[in-house]
């Protein structure tokens, strides 16, 4: 594939390659040579905090998957819930490994949506940041508070409480908020110069050699 | 001719200033736009509009400054801090620093000068929204090739080496820890209980274990006269 890819890249006013955008994600020499559950699960987290963030995000992200022409590997509905499902906290969890093209595509995705609503999350960091300092509950923001309230009802509904850490996230209103705050930090690097970029590279760590 | 220059990155909460001199040679001009690249910077200086800071110096400061802000990027958003030796540029002074700090939800970006200089210490407390602002400067410069052409900053993953086991040590022993004293507990207590009296039996265990089989299987089999040797054997 990638070698097609770098084919097709030399001529890119021929015919713009579907897969020319994966390329601004670099390899990462996995020794498995597909993602582990640990990284599947935070890209999942991550489109999961998107869902939080905006109604109907799903349609948006195949849309953004159509636009930036990686529906070959995203390509609808049914294959996007699939490769959400390769999270290992998921009730639906399928044990299927991600590639790193799927990986990719994922990653991208989530980072062209995260631009579109940056305006939005700067606004909910801001407001935490308030909230932290007047030493008030995150709940008391109104629109910080319904970002976290829809954040822990898609958590609740699609993890498997069975698992201890997944209960335990469940068990307290606490923990989830954290959890819906520090993706949404992790939303924030994406619009940066090459936050994407750093994002994925930190979904590797401690996972190469 | 030596021509100087000023540079400016800035985004929300962070203005990067750099002034430097432009290296006027035609090789290293930039072949689109035909600007010479800034090649030596003079002075830096980063603002952090939020909390009204200023911090400045000279090259060592910018090439610590934007180590320090990547390499702790990387581990705020992946939880997985690098223990990694710095090299020998960061060891010079100015040192630039950034952790955590504890409780709060800020990061402390530390700028300690040469120690035989006098000068003192600064140390700021930023917010995240302020600390991806920087990141996004340093990005920013380091995207832009007419600046700095030989600075750059590599990403990759932390190796495993540094990777955290998901329990804490404490709690994966405590199993062993609770096995290891219930055997203990359970030794001490058959210690205490006296040894039970052996029958003295001329067979040997070996001839023992032969007899009884057969015996088991004979009480099911069939009748009395298996069954009384057996009680005997009891009493």
């Amino acid at each position: 594939m990638s070698q097609s890819a770098s084919l097709e890249s030399e001529h890119p006013s021929l015919v713009d390659s579907p897969a020319s955008i994966l390329n601004t994600l670099p390899d990462i020499s996995l020794p498995a040579k597909v993602c582990s559950p640990r990284t599947q699960q935070q890209i999942d987290l991550l489109l999961l905090a998107l869902e939080a963030l905006e109604l109907g995000a799903s349609e948006q992200m195949l849309a953004t998957a159509r636009q930036l022409g990686i529906d070959q590997v995203v390509k609808h509905r049914v294959n996007l819930w699939r490769l959400r499902c390769s999270n290992p906290w998921r009730r639906s969890y399928t044990r299927d490994y991600l590639s790193l093209e799927q990986a990719k595509a994922l990653v991208i995705i989530a980072g062209f949506r995260a631009k579109d609503l940056m305006v939005a999350i700067r606004q909910l960091l801001l407001a935490e940041q308030q909230m932290r300092e007047k030493n008030l509950p995150l709940d008391n923001h109104f629109r910080l508070s319904e970002y976290l309230e829809r954040f822990r009802a898609h958590f609740r509904s699609r993890m498997n409480s069975r698992r201890a850490k997944v209960s335990a996230y469940i068990d307290s209103e606490e923990q989830l908020n954290e959890l819906a705050l520090s993706l949404l930090h992790k939303l924030l690097f994406c619009t940066g110069t090459r936050g994407m970029q750093r994002v994925w590279f930190s979904l590797f760590d401690g996972e190469v050699a | 001719m030596i021509m100087s220059t000023k540079r400016q990155y800035s985004s929300p909460n962070c203005n990067l200033i750099l002034e430097g001199v432009e290296d006027n040679d035609a090789e290293n001009a930039d072949i689109l736009s035909g600007q010479s690249p800034m090649s030596t910077i003079t002075n830096a200086e980063c603002h952090l509009l939020q909390s009204n800071q200023k911090l400045s110096g000279g090259n060592v400061f910018l090439t610590n400054l934007a180590r320090a802000t990547s390499s702790y990027a990387q581990g705020f958003l992946s939880g997985l801090f690098s223990a990694d030796k710095p090299s020998h540029s960061t060891l010079e002074y100015p040192q630039v620093s950034i952790h955590k700090t504890p409780g709060q939800h800020l990061h402390r970006l530390t700028l300690e000068p040469d120690p035989n200089s006098g000068e003192t210490k600064t140390e700021i407390d930023i917010t995240t929204i302020e600390l991806f602002d920087l990141v996004d400067a340093i990005d920013q410069l380091n995207a832009d090739r007419s600046v700095l052409p030989d600075m750059n900053l590599e990403l990759k993953p932390v190796s495993k080496r540094y990777r955290q086991p998901e329990q804490p040590l404490t709690q994966r022993l405590t199993p062993v820890a609770i096995g290891l004293s219930s055997l203990a507990i359970a030794a001490g207590a058959l210690f205490m209980l006296p040894i039970p009296e052996t029958t003295p039996t001329k067979s040997t265990p070996l001839n023992q274990t032969t007899k009884t089989q057969p015996e088991q299987k004979s009480q099911k089999s069939i009748p009395p006269q298996t069954s009384e040797p057996d009680k005997s054997n009891q009493e």
